[in-house]
């Protein structure tokens, strides 16, 4: 009998997975130029006709229930990174279409000085592709992240962006724990999701396991799943 | 409109009517209209396949620019507090699902008649190819 090949293997597991677990949409921006704007309006208007938006109360809901509660199904609308024109291009769209933005920000892009973030984001696989910012500004600032704070979701996407399992253990622990400490310090509060550069799920490796537990994020979202682990810390995020 | 092997098949099945059953005729007869039945499935399965390679193909033409747009994705979610995860999933399960797993599986295959030796990672290329088509029409259940 032939062995079936890794793509095949995988295409069953996924196959498997999507068929026995409820299912919900995201789309993910990443660096979201003032030159490509009216291209995401155009996406977000579309999207704003059949799908609806996703807050944190009721993902949670949709993970625990399976059920979901509004007309339209939800769309998780994903920004990456923390880039300052998320906050400038895509935030203002985001809130006119009626979607809730869930920011996946690297504490450590925003914590870099403005002279040195182009340079950061070249080093730590952030796209730099557009160099729309004469003052070199290409972060989004704490400031702007704790007034997305109040309408939309916030969460990490680690400390400096770095493939985890290549990682010494402590330096695992300044991605995970630190990036965590990051928020705290910064908006006044935890946060409760997490997802890490190419996205292993929560049960790949089990030292990374430990520090999310230990951080207390409850939320992990990963390639093709998002879990609710149940947050484990004392550092755990009140519901928000 | 009949195409040859339906021709075949529905004159085999005549001609055995014709004589009597426990003749060698009858036996051939059988065995022609038999192999005439599973060329006509083969080329309907053909057929399909071929034309969901050439949307498949189409879908390709246009390569996702994936750090100046928003990439559509479909995520699992599961509930590993209430490890419950499987059972309760079953209760919430929709046409969706269903749906979402059999484009998977015949997207899948198209993809490797068209890209030999895939590697395992093209699985996350084949599932944006149906997220997009589900995200610009408007979805492929019927629930959610």
């Amino acid at each position: 009998m032939k062995t079936p090949s890794p793509f095949d293997q995988r295409a069953s597991e996924l196959g498997q997975l999507f068929e026995s677990h409820p299912v919900i949409r995201a789309v993910n921006f990443h660096n979201t130029s003032h030159a490509q704007a009216a291209h995401y309006e155009h996406q977000l208007a579309e999207y704003s006709k059949r799908f609806t938006s996703v807050n944190q109360d009721e993902l949670v809901e949709f993970l625990t229930t399976g059920r979901w509660h509004k007309a339209k199904p939800g769309l998780i609308v994903s920004v990456f990174e923390g880039y300052r024109n998320s906050f400038d291009v895509l935030t203002p769209l985001i809130e006119k279409y009626g979607f809730v933005g869930w920011y996946w920000v690297i504490t450590g892009f925003i914590n870099t000085p403005i002279p040195e973030q182009s340079t950061y984001a070249e080093h730590h696989d952030i796209d730099m592709l557009t160099h729309e910012y004469p003052d070199g500004r290409y972060a989004m600032n704490w400031e702007e992240l704790r007034q997305l704070d109040k309408k939309h979701v916030i969460a990490s996407h680690t400390r400096s962006h770095t493939l985890l399992s290549k990682l010494d253990p402590a330096v695992q622990r300044q991605e995970v724990i630190s990036s965590q400490e990051d928020f705290k310090k910064n908006l006044g509060h935890t946060v409760r999701g997490f997802v890490s550069l190419t996205g292993p799920a929560y049960g790949e490796n089990p030292a990374i396991d430990t520090l999310i537990d230990e951080a207390g994020y409850d939320l992990v979202f990963s390639n093709f799943r998002i879990q609710r682990i149940g947050a484990k810390s004392r550092n755990s995020a009140p519901v928000k | 409109m009949i195409n040859r092997r339906g021709a075949i098949v529905a004159m085999g099945a005549a001609a055995i009517g014709a004589v009597p059953s426990n003749s060698k005729l009858v036996r051939l007869l059988q065995w022609a209209v038999t192999q005439a039945e599973r060329g006509s499935h083969a080329a309907q399965t053909d057929a399909a396949d071929k034309a969901i390679d050439d949307r498949l193909r189409q879908d390709l033409a246009s390569p996702t620019a994936y750090s100046e747009e928003g990439v559509p994705v479909f995520l699992a979610c599961e509930d590993l507090v209430s490890g419950k995860n499987s059972p309760k999933a079953n209760a919430a399960l929709t046409a969706f699902n269903a749906t979402l797993a059999s484009e998977l599986r015949k997207t899948s295959e198209s993809w490797k008649r068209i890209h030999l030796n895939a590697p395992e990672g093209d699985v996350a290329k084949v599932i944006e190819v149906l997220a997009h088509r589900d995200f610009d029409h408007g979805g492929m259940e019927t629930q959610q």
